[in-house]
C-alpha cells in the first residue's frame, strides 16, 4: 500500500502536529521509517505534544492507516493528498491547510470558479428562498456551489444548484458516510451525483462542535467568492465570511431587515464592507460570467407575461410591501375577498407570487 | 311463545332478549342466566325491590333465563323485561301482545333512561312489536317512524296499564324540525381569516378533510368551530343513523339536525377514537359520522392512533373486531385537523422569534407528514393576525355563517343530483374511475394543469385530490364545466403549496 497516503492519512488526524511532522518529513529531516518506528528522538526535536505522541502510536499499533485505506476502497470513498492535482488550489492559501481529503462523489475536483454559500440553519421562508435562486443561477452561469450540507440556507443552496444542473460539493463536518442532517440524505445522494461530498474528517466521523469551524475553513478557502445569505452575529456563517476576507476572497451579503435576528450578522458584513446582493444581476456581472442572470421576475418580464386587470392590482400591492394576509389586501384593492383568493391562487400557480409565510404572500424574487 | 322481551346492544343493533321466568318452591334466591354483565345481574335487587313497590313480593327459588343464551347481555335496560317477566308469573299481569320493555328500574320503581332507545324502536317496528320506553327516551323514539310505543313513568303505571285498568300516554311520531344550524361562533364574528374561511367553505360543500396550520393564537380552534354552523343541516336518512348512534351511548343532542362536532383531545387512545372496549361502544370518530371530528394538536396524537384512523377514513365506517364479536360503526366524518407550524408555534410569524432548534423542527415536521396527511384534501396555514392589522380589520365583518351555509346546501345539492345514482353523497367520496369518466376539462384548463402539474411535481393521488376539490369549487360557483380558477384554487390549497414556506 502507498507509503506516502498512510502517512498522509495518519498526519492529517493530529492536524497541527501532524503538519509540523509531514513538514519534516518532506525536508528529508526524517525518514518514514523514523515515523513508523515512533522514534522518541525525531519527536523531541520537533517538540511534539505528549497527546499526539500517544495518539500516533496506538494508531500505528492499531494499523489504523491501513484499515482506513480498505474502508475507503469499501465504500468506494477517494482521498486527495496535499500533493495531488486534484487537491483544491484555494486551501493552499490557508496557513493550516489539511494534509488529506476524503471525497465521495462523481467529480474528481474542484472547478475553477466556485461560490460558496452559507447561512443560518434556522432560516427564514425568505432565506431559503433567495439561497435556492443563487444556488440556481450560479449554476446556470457554471459556477460551482460550495456549502456545508446543513438544513436552511446550506441546503437550499444545493438544491438550486441540483435543480438547475449545476456542479455543487458539501463540505462535511463528519466523515463523508455520515449524514447530518439526516433529513438531507436524498440530497446528498445527489450531490454525489453532480459533484462531491468532501470531509478532512476519517470515515465514519461523528459531528463534533470543533469541526464544524474547521469545517467553515475550508469553505472559505475554496470559494473564490463567498455569499452569506442569512446570518445571526454569532454563528458559523460569520466565521466563514471573516475567514474568506482574511484569505482575500469576495465576500457579498444579502442584506435583510434590520430589526431580524437572523439579519444581524449579515447586515453587520455589509456595513464593515462586504458587496450587498441588491440584484442577482450585479453579482454574476462582476463574476464576469457574460451571460445575464435572469433575476426571477424582474418588473420587464413580468410586464411580458399576460395579466388580467384584478392581477396587475394585486401585484401591485404586493409588489410595494410583501408578505400580506388576504385581508390585508382586501384592504388596500377593490375587490371580495373571494375574487382576491382566486386571483392569488392564479398568480401563484403561474408562479409570480408566492407564500412567504404562514398565510402570507409575497412577489417571487 | 313468551311475549315479554328486552334487547341487548350488539354495535348500534338491537338484538332482542326473551325473558324467561320460573319460579319453583323453596328457599328465596333470584338467578339470572344467559351470559349476564355485572349490571345484568344487579338487576335481581333493583327488580325485587321494585316489585315490592307495587305490592308484588317474591318468594320461592326465582329462575331467570335472559334468550338467546350465548349472546353476551349488557345493561341495566333489561331491568323493566325481568320485572315483567315476573309479574306475569306471579303477580297477575298478563301480556297480551308481544312487546318489547325497555328500561332501568329505581328501588322505588320508577323508570329511568336508558341508551339504546332508538335501536330497540327500529327493533320493535321490524318485528312488528308494542314498545315500552321510560318517559325520558320518549323524545327521541318519537322521531323513529311507525313505531307504537308507550310513555312509562313507573313500574305501577305499566302494570296497571297491562290490567287495562288505566290507558299510558302513546308516543306520537314528530318529524324533526328544519330549524337553520345556530352557528356559534358566527363567520361574521370572526375577524379577516378570509382564505380559512372559504376554505372552511369548500370542506363544507365537498365534505373534504382539512388541515389547519397556524401560531398559537391565530384562531385555528374557533375557526374549527364555526365550521358546524355552515354545515347543512342533516337529512331524513343521515338523522336516523346519528339517532341511532347517540342513542346507543345515551347522548341526547340539542337539536336533533345539528351535525355532530367531537372535539378529541390528543391524549385519546386508540379505542376511544375508533371505538371497542369490553362491551363495545363507538369511538369518537363513529359518533361524529356525518358531522365534524376534530383533532386539536394533530401531531401530538400518538402514531397509533392516527394509524388507526386510516382505514376508517377511507372507508367511511369501521369494523371493530373483539372477542365478544364484531360491529361495523358509521364512520363518514369531515376531519378537521389543527396544529402548530413548529413545536414553539411562531415559525412563519412576522414578528414572534422561533425559537425551535432545527432539529426539533425536522422531528415535528416528519411527524406532520405521512399517510394520514394523503387522506386530507385541502391544506391551509393560518395567519396570525398583528395588532395593527386586527385594528385596520376593525368593523369590516364579512359574510355571516347563514349566507355561507345557504351556498354550501346548494352545492351539495347539485352533488347529491349528479352522484346519487353512483351512491355516493359527496365530491371526497367519488372514486378513481368515475371522477376520471365524470370530470372533463376543456384544453385550456388541461394545458394549465399540466404546467402546474410539472412545477410541483404532482403523485396520481395528489391530482385525483386536485379533480376532486375543483370540482367542489365548481359546485360552489354552480359552473356546469371546471374552469381554470377553480383549478388554481385547488392547487393553492394543496399540501406543498399551502405550507410551502415551512420547507427547510
Amino acid at each position: 500500500m502507498d507509503e506516502k497516503l498512510r502517512m498522509l492519512l495518519l498526519l492529517n488526524t493530529l492536524d497541527g502536529q501532524g503538519r509540523k511532522l509531514w513538514a519534516a518529513l518532506k525536508k528529508g529531516l526524517a525518514s518514514p521509517d523514523d515515523l513508523w518506528r515512533c522514534d522518541p528522538k525525531l519527536f523531541a526535536e520537533l517538540e511534539l505534544t505528549e497527546k499526539a505522541i500517544f495518539a500516533l502510536r496506538s494508531r500505528i499499533e492499531k494499523r489504523w492507516p491501513e484499515n482506513e485505506i480498505e474502508k475507503c476502497i469499501k465504500l468506494g470513498i477517494r482521498t486527495v493528498c496535499i500533493d495531488d492535482e486534484d487537491y483544491p488550489a484555494g486551501l493552499k492559501d490557508l496557513k493550516d491547510p489539511p494534509l488529506a481529503l476524503y471525497w465521495r462523489g462523481k467529480e474528481k475536483s474542484l472547478p475553477v470558479r466556485c461560490a460558496g454559500v452559507v447561512g443560518t440553519r434556522n432560516a427564514s421562508a425568505y432565506g431559503r428562498r433567495i439561497a435556492l435562486k443563487i444556488g440556481g443561477h450560479c449554476a446556470s452561469a457554471g459556477i460551482a456551489v460550495i456549502s456545508g450540507g446543513a438544513s436552511g440556507v446550506d441546503g437550499n443552496a444545493h438544491r438550486g444548484a441540483c435543480i438547475s444542473g449545476g456542479k455543487t460539493f458539501a463540505v462535511f463536518g463528519t466523515g463523508v458516510d455520515v449524514y447530518f442532517p439526516r433529513s438531507n440524505e436524498t440530497l446528498f445522494e445527489e450531490i454525489m451525483d453532480r459533484g462531491a461530498l468532501i470531509s478532512e474528517f476519517p470515515v465514519g466521523s461523528e459531528g463534533e462542535q470543533w469541526h464544524f469551524p474547521r469545517r467553515n475553513r475550508i469553505v472559505a478557502a475554496v470559494s473564490s467568492k463567498l455569499i452569506v445569505v442569512e446570518a445571526p452575529r454569532k454563528s458559523g456563517a460569520m466565521i466563514t465570511a471573516g475567514l474568506a476576507a482574511e484569505l482575500g476572497r469576495e465576500v457579498w451579503s444579502v442584506p435583510g431587515r434590520i430589526d431580524e435576528e437572523n439579519a444581524s450578522g449579515s447586515n453587520r458584513l455589509i456595513f464593515d464592507g462586504a458587496h450587498p446582493l441588491t440584484d442577482l444581476r450585479d453579482f454574476f456581472g462582476m463574476s464576469g460570467t457574460g451571460t445575464s442572470a435572469r433575476s426571477g421576475m424582474t418588473e420587464r418580464a413580468m410586464e411580458e407575461i399576460p395579466l388580467s386587470s384584478n392581477e396587475r392590482e394585486i401585484l401591485k400591492v404586493l409588489r410595494s410591501v410583501g408578505g400580506q394576509t388576504v385581508d390585508n389586501i382586501a384592504l388596500e384593492v377593490k375587490m371580495s375577498a373571494a375574487d382576491i383568493l382566486k386571483t392569488i391562487a392564479i398568480l401563484s400557480a403561474k408562479g409570480i407570487i408566492c407564500s412567504s409565510g404562514s398565510g402570507r404572500f409575497s412577489v417571487k424574487v | 311463545m313468551n311475549s315479554v322481551s328486552g334487547m341487548t346492544l350488539k354495535g348500534v343493533k338491537a338484538v332482542a332478549v326473551e325473558v324467561e321466568v320460573e319460579i319453583t318452591g323453596g328457599l328465596f334466591n333470584i338467578s339470572v342466566v344467559g351470559l349476564p354483565d355485572a349490571a345484568v345481574r344487579e338487576a335481581r335487587e333493583r327488580v325485587r325491590a321494585a316489585l315490592r313497590s307495587v305490592g308484588i313480593t317474591l318468594r320461592g327459588r326465582v329462575a331467570i333465563n335472559l334468550a338467546p343464551a350465548d349472546i353476551p347481555k349488557e345493561g341495566a335496560l333489561l331491568d323493566l323485561a325481568i320485572a315483567v317477566g315476573i309479574a306475569s308469573v306471579q303477580g297477575g299481569v298478563r301480556v297480551k301482545k308481544p312487546s318489547l320493555f325497555i328500561g332501568e328500574l329505581a328501588l322505588d320503581g320508577r323508570l329511568r333512561k336508558v341508551r339504546g332507545a332508538v335501536p330497540a324502536a327500529f327493533l320493535a317496528v321490524e318485528k312488528g312489536w308494542d314498545l315500552y320506553i321510560p318517559e325520558e327516551n320518549a323524545a327521541e323514539v318519537s322521531l323513529v317512524e311507525g313505531v307504537s310505543a308507550w310513555k312509562v313513568r313507573s313500574l305501577g303505571e305499566l302494570f296497571a296499564h297491562l290490567r287495562n285498568e288505566i290507558e299510558l300516554p302513546a308516543v306520537e311520531h314528530c318529524e324533526a324540525d328544519y330549524a337553520p344550524p345556530q352557528a356559534d361562533p358566527d363567520f361574521a364574528d370572526i375577524k379577516g381569516q378570509s382564505v380559512a374561511k372559504r376554505a372552511l367553505e369548500i370542506a363544507a360543500a365537498g365534505h373534504h378533510n382539512i388541515l389547519l396550520v397556524g401560531s398559537p393564537g391565530s384562531g385555528k380552534t374557533l375557526l374549527a368551530r364555526a365550521l358546524k354552523g355552515i354545515l347543512p343541516p342533516l337529512s331524513d336518512k343521515e338523522l336516523m343513523e346519528v339517532l341511532l348512534l347517540r342513542s346507543t351511548v345515551g347522548d341526547s343532542a340539542s337539536s336533533v339536525r345539528e351535525r355532530p362536532f367531537r372535539s378529541v383531545h390528543h391524549t385519546a387512545s386508540a379505542v376511544a377514537l375508533c371505538g371497542g372496549g369490553t362491551t363495545l361502544r363507538p369511538g369518537e370518530i363513529s359518533l361524529a359520522s356525518r358531522g365534524v371530528l376534530f383533532l386539536d394538536e394533530f401531531p401530538e396524537f400518538t402514531r397509533d392512533v392516527l394509524e388507526a384512523l386510516r382505514q376508517p377514513l377511507e372507508d367511511g365506517q369501521i369494523t371493530v373486531s373483539r372477542a365478544s364479536g364484531s360491529v361495523v360503526y358509521p364512520a363518514k366524518v369531515l376531519m378537521v385537523a389543527a396544529c402548530n407550524p413548529c413545536p414553539c408555534g411562531y415559525s412563519g410569524d412576522p414578528v414572534e422569534r422561533c425559537t425551535c432548534s432545527p432539529s426539533a423542527l425536522e422531528r415535528y415536521r416528519r411527524r406532520l407528514s405521512g399517510p394520514i396527511l394523503d387522506r386530507i384534501d385541502l391544506h391551509l396555514s393560518i395567519p396570525r393576525l398583528l395588532p395593527e392589522e386586527l385594528v385596520s380589520l376593525e368593523g369590516k365583518c364579512g359574510e355571516s355563517s347563514a349566507e355561507v351555509a345557504e351556498r354550501v346546501r346548494r352545492a351539495r345539492e347539485i352533488q347529491t343530483k349528479r352522484w346519487s345514482r353512483y351512491g355516493i353523497g359527496s365530491n371526497s367520496e367519488i372514486p378513481e374511475k368515475l371522477l376520471r369518466r365524470n370530470i372533463t376539462l376543456s384544453p385550456e384548463v388541461k394545458g394549465f394543469l399540466l404546467q402546474a402539474l410539472n412545477r410541483v411535481r404532482l403523485s396520481g393521488r395528489g391530482l385525483s385530490r386536485i379533480l376532486k376539490v375543483s370540482r367542489t369549487i365548481a359546485d360552489l360557483d354552480a359552473a356546469e364545466d371546471i374552469r381554470l380558477e377553480h383549478i388554481a384554487e385547488a392547487l393553492s390549497y394543496r399540501e406543498g403549496e399551502a405550507l410551502s414556506w415551512m420547507k427547510s
